[in-house]
């Protein structure tokens, strides 16, 4: 690792820190004085309610709790659920049907680390290693969350969860990519920025418990403030330095020429550095004189995603615009004895326990589709999560496993207007050659992604909950990066 | 010694003592297999393991006597398994009722009944039982309902404790959950008022009862007695099956729930709990204290098990009481549910009513049972039967705590040894003061109460005969009950008695001359509605009117409700089946509990109407239509060891061969809760009858070995049963009866009798096994009685003071009293009891060991 990559990395991990520091800020001095100075509940009546009857007057209005008694109850069930709601059967990232009682509060940190690298790059759901095979991506995704639920009190209007989700991302680009895979160029594409996404408010709102019907529903309706940038380029003031080997007067563009290439024209290359793209390692680079210079047309601006030279939109913390998002989760919680796979005695002796399985557990299914629109002429195109978990506690109230799939269906991304193209050819003779044009600016993802996930959740208090996930990746995209591995860890702490 | 040769003896001593202790385990033998070798036929109590070496009573199995002579072969059709809580409780609660009065009543009244093993069977054993199957399968281990967790109650105790838990500071507390009183705080205590070792698994007894479920067990039933047990940490062989302990997989499948609560529904469970919870409570045991084992007290309840059960159950039903206050009550468009002050309402200012359906909007918390979030309303018309069933219900309650007064209602529970707060009683009655307004204010036309009223039509203009008998009975119940205390509402007592005889009177009004009545009436017109050949109208209208004559003693009552019972005995009884056709006419009977329970509940009110010397014919049908219509009909789908499944179901699925199986075997890949199917067909019409063959269900295959022997009485013998349709006979004729109390605590008036030649031949041990020993034991261990073993030493005074006089409130029958057996049956079995009972066990038992 480089110096300048460790610096990155410091500067990365120093500035999540002090966001960190920010978000605890406002818990502890905003949140915890707000409920502190709500009353409790029995300071609200008036001393004529402690008579020698509270049963009399319960569901009246000078009983206990007022002339509403189910709210009351709701409030009591509160205490109930902070102890009870299954931390060990919700799941470990994936969503659930679950929701926080009325007056509750919780707060999240997790964070999710991948790199992407030359192999991790597809088009035509094949890995795409003629122009990413020397590219590296590494991305920090850390959230910040703070749910709040809370109930209207009215017909149809109950069990609400309130969730402010502010993301933070950290992308650090590597190495360099060939440019429509043609071997002889290499764009250096380095990028590196720590933002704040596009912070998410939630509201979602159990529709059925489980209670009432075979499963819970819940459905969630987002809004994405556009508070991330769209508009992160790459380094070097977002200029692109391309490396070629030194092949002099091959290209006929090297060395000072600054003239712009001629677009359509053929260029051919020395057959000695000629090889088929995409098949094997650019041959002997490192032992080359290589040359670099800015990219001489275009004054050196990387516009393969925008005039000015921004990063492809799925490696920017926002979408510049507002956004939405609906989505809709199942939950079906299995009680003890559910799920007997056979009769007693029916196993052999040390697998009797299996008889009763899963016992205590709970699937999870459901999906969540972002709105996205476009803006500065980049569409990102909508994203649909969609996933399936299955938690069970295996270690009494402390540890549960949850295996999960989650998958991600990526519209194809736009970029509106063109940009000059190298791509390999031949010229009249059958010589290879490169050629320019100036073509529309391609997508760069699109299609499903999906993972799987065992993911260890440990509640050492029912409050409290920690998890560690990896996430596998086993469905690749038709187009663009998909990291082979996540490793995700969170904390929650409900209060 | 050498290092190596130190290790290898530790290891050798290691393996032995390992061994030893390994061998040691395995020679205890099991539970399972003490009973395949016998062991539980020899005895009619459990003794349950308490971890910390006391020995719990628990009552038993039974051995069931031969019943051949009442069952005929029937060809019946199970239609539908499904237990719904409205019509399956109804029939509990009229089960229940029946056992108490035969088995107490009937001995008090002096009935016919001494030496009769097979209506002893019936009274003491399978009404009991099959009535406690249903509020054990249903109430508390279906989960067929919210659980008592999460009732009212707790959250009120919650903050109490909140409250006082609260000092100057409180930074730290947190408040406590309703699980956090209840299991934490309230049972610890409980248990060691009943000497229960531990709380049952996955009990969920229910506060708020939902409509309907499928009564098929979820997983495979536990015989193993060894287990560990997570509130002593003890693992170790209890002495009783697992499943005694365990209802994890006694459960119903949730998703098949019905979780609508059904206003009806609600009441009649809550009626249901409050007879049981004064049954379970009628007297206290003595066993080891379980706080010092060495030392014996007196604790709450007839034994453990039913005291612990008792107490679940009356707070079962506070809970439902105090949840209806204060949430059920239905504003006057109908639109939403709150609470009501009971003692300010007033129906003019505007009404406050509980309406026939709600839809809990339940939430699962995590590892607890569902609780309520919300409650909406489903149907918010008021129905007659629903708040006739809660005044039933309510008013029993009110008469209930002053019954229990001092032994579990108290003024400050739980220290000084109560279970609830005595002044409980002023809501129940509060409720019921609203009932009875409510029923004038809204359910009234013309004097009639009339089945619907809605927000949007009002009064409705048509009324059944099954509301018309809930009506009456309920308000009866609000007469007879409400007079206890310091009574501070004479005038609405006044009104129900008179809504009470204007609703009797209007059965009189509408009875056709055969004394028939139709399926329900237009009010106040009287015309016919609905069918007007039902079996079951003509039964309700009888227990309602006998209600009527209850309160009134105006014998016109009992005279249409005699001629009713003619036409139901010369019409509708099927000698050959045993049965009373559900629809005159139909080659097919169909019987749900609704049928069931309107035969067995108005049978049981008549025989308290004639004269003793036309009883016997009366009991002999009863019986026959008892054990056809609910043994052999596949009625009843499973039972339990406690009516003749002596081997738990272990060694025989039906031990004793009445073709209703132990309910592990019952139907389903598991078994099935012991309760009612809710309808069965039984095809009286031979071969030719295509309706039965068109109805859908499932044949019942009742095995070959069920033992069929009854002889069919000529015509003439069959009109035995029928009743002369004349006044009371007057004085000089008959002998006069004094008014009776009965074992639920009425008092009815009891018509002049013929005197009855009592007395036989029987020795004492005869008299003993025909009489005593379906309670007592055949060795006098004590099943649902006393064990006879300390008192047999006591003198013979002492001994025969107690058959002789009974002690009633505690559930032992005047034998004495009403004459049932003579004094000297009474002395032959005393002098049984005291000489040869126990030499007898002893020897029987020292030759089995």
């Amino acid at each position: 690792m480089n110096s300048y990559r460790i610096q990155m990395q410091m500067w990365t991990w120093m500035k999540s820190l002090v966001l960190f520091g920010i978000a605890l800020w406002l818990v502890l001095v905003a949140v915890i004085p707000l409920r502190a100075a709500e009353p409790a509940p029995e300071e609200k009546q008036s001393p004529e309610d402690v008579t020698e009857d509270e049963f009399l007057k319960l569901g009246t209005e000078k009983g206990i709790g007022g002339k509403d008694w189910m709210k009351f109850e709701r409030k009591q069930i509160k205490f109930q659920i902070e102890q009870f709601i299954p931390p060990l059967l919700e799941p470990a990232f994936t969503q659930s049907a679950f929701i926080l009682p009325p007056n509750t509060f919780r707060v999240g940190f997790a964070g999710r680390f991948l790199t992407v690298d030359g192999n991790d790059f597809f088009k035509d759901s094949d890995s795409n290693t003629a122009q990413f095979r020397n590219f590296e991506v590494e991305r920090q995704f850390l959230d910040f969350d703070l749910f709040y639920g809370f109930d209207l009190n009215r017909k149809y209007l109950h069990s609400f969860t309130l969730r402010v989700n502010i993301p933070i991302q950290n992308t650090m680009n590597e190495g360099f990519v060939h440019p429509n895979g043609v071997p002889l160029l290499s764009a250096i594409t380095e990028a590196s920025s720590l933002e704040v996404g596009d912070v998410g408010i939630f509201l979602k709102k159990k529709l059925i418990d489980q209670a009432n019907f075979p499963f819970g529903v819940a459905m969630v309706g987002a809004l994405f403030l556009p508070t991330g940038s769209n508009n992160e380029k790459f380094t070097n003031n977002g200029k692109i330095q391309f490396i070629r080997p030194d092949i002099s007067g091959k290209l006929g563009f090297v060395n000072g020429n600054v003239a712009p290439p001629p677009i359509g024209v053929p260029i051919p290359i020395d057959p000695v550095a000629d090889f088929p793209p995409g098949t094997g390692p650019f041959p002997g680079l490192a032992n080359l004189p290589q040359v670099t210079t800015p990219f001489p047309f275009n004054n050196g601006v990387f516009n393969r995603f925008s005039d000015d030279g921004r990063l492809p939109s799925v490696l920017q913390p926002g979408t510049g615009s507002v956004s939405y998002g609906v989505g809709l989760f199942f939950t079906r919680q299995f009680l003890q004895g559910d799920f007997i796979v056979g009769a007693e005695g029916a196993l052999p002796r040390g697998f009797r326990d299996l008889e009763r399985w899963p016992g205590r557990s709970a699937f999870h299914i459901g999906a969540f589709h972002r709105f996205n629109f476009e803006e500065d002429g980049i569409d990102p195109g909508d994203k649909t999560t969609f996933f399936t978990s299955f938690v069970k506690p295996v270690y009494k109230d402390y540890l549960s496993l949850d295996l999960s799939f989650v998958g991600f269906y990526q519209e194809e991304d736009s970029y509106k207007g063109t940009f000059i193209q190298p791509q390999l050819t031949t010229t009249a003779g059958g010589a290879p050659a490169v050629i320019f044009r100036e073509v529309k600016r391609p997508p760069f993802v699109k299609g499903i992604s999906g993972f799987i996930s065992p993911s260890l959740i440990f509640s050492p208090d029912p409050q409290i909950r920690f998890t560690v996930s990896p996430l596998i990746r086993v469905i690749e995209p038709e187009l663009g990066p998909a990291p082979d591995f996540v490793i995700r860890a969170g904390l929650t702490v409900t209060f | 010694m050498n290092y190596w040769k130190r290790d290898v003896v530790g290891w050798i001593v290691a393996c032995a003592l390992l061994a030893g202790a390994s061998g040691q385990s395995l020679a205890a033998e099991s539970f399972v297999e003490k009973v395949k070798r016998g062991f539980p036929h020899q005895f009619g109590v459990l003794h349950m393991n308490a971890p910390d070496g006391r020995r719990i009573s628990w009552k038993g199995p039974t051995r069931q006597p031969d019943l051949s002579m009442y069952r005929s072969p029937l060809e019946s059709k199970i239609l539908d398994r499904r237990w719904y809580t409205n019509p399956g409780f109804y029939l509990a609660n009229e089960e229940m009722l029946t056992s108490e009065a035969l088995t107490l009543d009937a001995v008090k009244a002096g009935f016919p009944v001494a030496h009769d093993p097979q209506l002893w069977w019936i009274s003491a054993q399978e009404a009991y039982w099959y009535s406690r199957y249903a509020l054990n399968a249903a109430q508390a281990k279906a989960h067929m309902g919210v659980c008592l967790v999460h009732g009212p109650y707790w959250t009120l105790k919650a903050r109490e404790l909140y409250r006082k838990n609260r000092l100057n500071r409180d930074r730290g507390e947190r408040v406590p959950s309703n699980k956090d009183i209840l299991m934490g705080r309230y049972l610890p205590l409980y248990y060691q008022r009943v000497g229960l070792p531990r709380v049952f698994d996955d009990a969920c007894p229910t506060y708020l009862d939902y409509t309907s479920g499928d009564p098929h067990l979820i997983g495979p039933t536990t015989f193993q007695d060894t287990f560990e047990d997570p509130q002593s940490d003890k693992k170790f062989g209890w002495g009783v099956p697992g499943y005694i302990l365990d209802f994890a997989n006694s459960r119903w499948s949730y998703d098949s729930i019905d979780t609508t609560i059904d206003m009806g529904g609600l009441a009649q469970v809550l009626k249901k709990k409050i007879i049981w919870t004064h049954y379970f409570f009628h007297s206290d045991h003595i066993e080891p204290s379980p706080a010092d084992p060495t030392i014996e007290v007196t604790l709450l309840g007839n034994d453990s098990d039913e005291g612990f059960r008792g107490i679940a159950l009356i707070l079962g039903a506070w809970n439902t009481i105090l949840e209806v206050k204060a949430a059920l009550f239905a504003d006057p468009e109908g639109k939403a549910v709150g609470g009501i002050n009971p003692f300010v309402y007033d129906p003019a200012k505007g009404l406050r009513y509980l309406p026939h359906q709600i839809s809990p909007n339940l939430v699962l918390l995590g590892d607890l049972p569902e609780r309520v979030w919300a409650l909406d309303i489903k149907d918010n018309s008021s129905q007659l039967w629903d708040q006739a069933s809660m005044l039933w219900a309510t008013a029993d309650f009110y008469y209930t705590v002053y019954r229990l007064r001092d032994r579990v209602f108290t003024a400050n529970p739980p220290v000084d040894g109560g279970i609830l707060e005595f002044k409980t009683r002023l809501t129940a009655r509060g409720i019921a003061n609203v009932l009875v307004k409510n029923l004038e204010a809204m359910h009234r036309r013309d004097g009639i109460l009339v089945s619907t009223w809605t927000p949007d039509h009002g009064v409705g203009d048509r009324v059944s005969v099954k509301d018309s008998m809930m009506a009456v009975v309920g308000l009866k119940e609000y007469v007879d009950r409400l007079e206890w205390g310091d009574d501070p509402e004479p005038e609405l007592r006044e009104k129900a008695s008179d809504m009470l005889t204007a609703q009797a009177d209007f059965l009189l009004r509408v009875q056709g001359a055969d004394g028939s009545f139709a399926q329900g009436y237009r009010v106040p017109t009287g015309e016919p509605i609905g069918e007007t050949t039902l079996m079951a109208p003509q039964f309700w209208a009888i227990r309602g009117l006998i209600a009527a004559y209850h309160v009134t003693e105006d014998w016109k009552y009992v005279r249409a409700a005699h001629k009713t019972w003619n036409l139901l005995n010369a019409n509708y009884w099927h000698e050959p089946s045993g049965l009373y056709r559900s629809r005159l006419g139909d080659e097919t009977i169909i019987y749900t509990p609704w049928e069931i329970g309107a035969a067995v509940g108005a049978m049981r009110e008549l025989f308290f109407t004639v004269s003793l010397d036309r009883l016997q014919p009366m009991l002999n049908r009863f019986k026959r239509f008892w054990f056809q219509a609910l043994d052999n009909s596949g009625r009843q789908m499973a039972e339990d060891f406690n009516t003749g499944e002596l081997s738990f179901g272990i060694v025989s699925h039906d031990e004793d061969q009445d073709g209703i199986p132990h309910f592990a075997w019952g139907d389903g890949k598991y078994g099935i809760a012991p309760i009612p199917a809710f309808k069965v067909a039984i095809n009286i019409g031979g071969a030719a009858n295509t309706t039965f063959s068109g109805l859908g269900g499932e044949i019942y295959e009742r095995p070959s070995y069920v033992k069929m022997a009854y002889v069919p009485r000529s015509a003439e013998d069959q009109r035995e049963v029928l009743l002369p349709e004349v006044e009371p006979p007057g004085k000089g004729k008959l002998a006069e009866r004094e008014p009776m109390e009965r074992f639920s605590g009425s008092i009815i008036p009891l018509p002049p009798t013929r005197e009855t030649a009592r007395g036989s031949k029987h020795s004492g041990a005869e008299i003993y096994r025909l009489n005593c020993a379906i309670c007592h034991g055949d060795r006098g261990e004590g099943i649902m009685g006393k064990p006879l073993g300390k008192i047999s030493k006591a003198r013979r005074e002492e001994i025969k003071a107690v058959p002789m006089a009974g002690r009633f409130e505690k559930g032992m029958p005047p034998w004495g009293v009403g004459g049932v057996l003579t004094e000297a049956e009474i002395d032959r079995v005393v002098d049984y009891i005291k000489d040869e009972l126990f030499r007898k066990a002893k020897s029987k038992t020292a030759r089995s060991e």
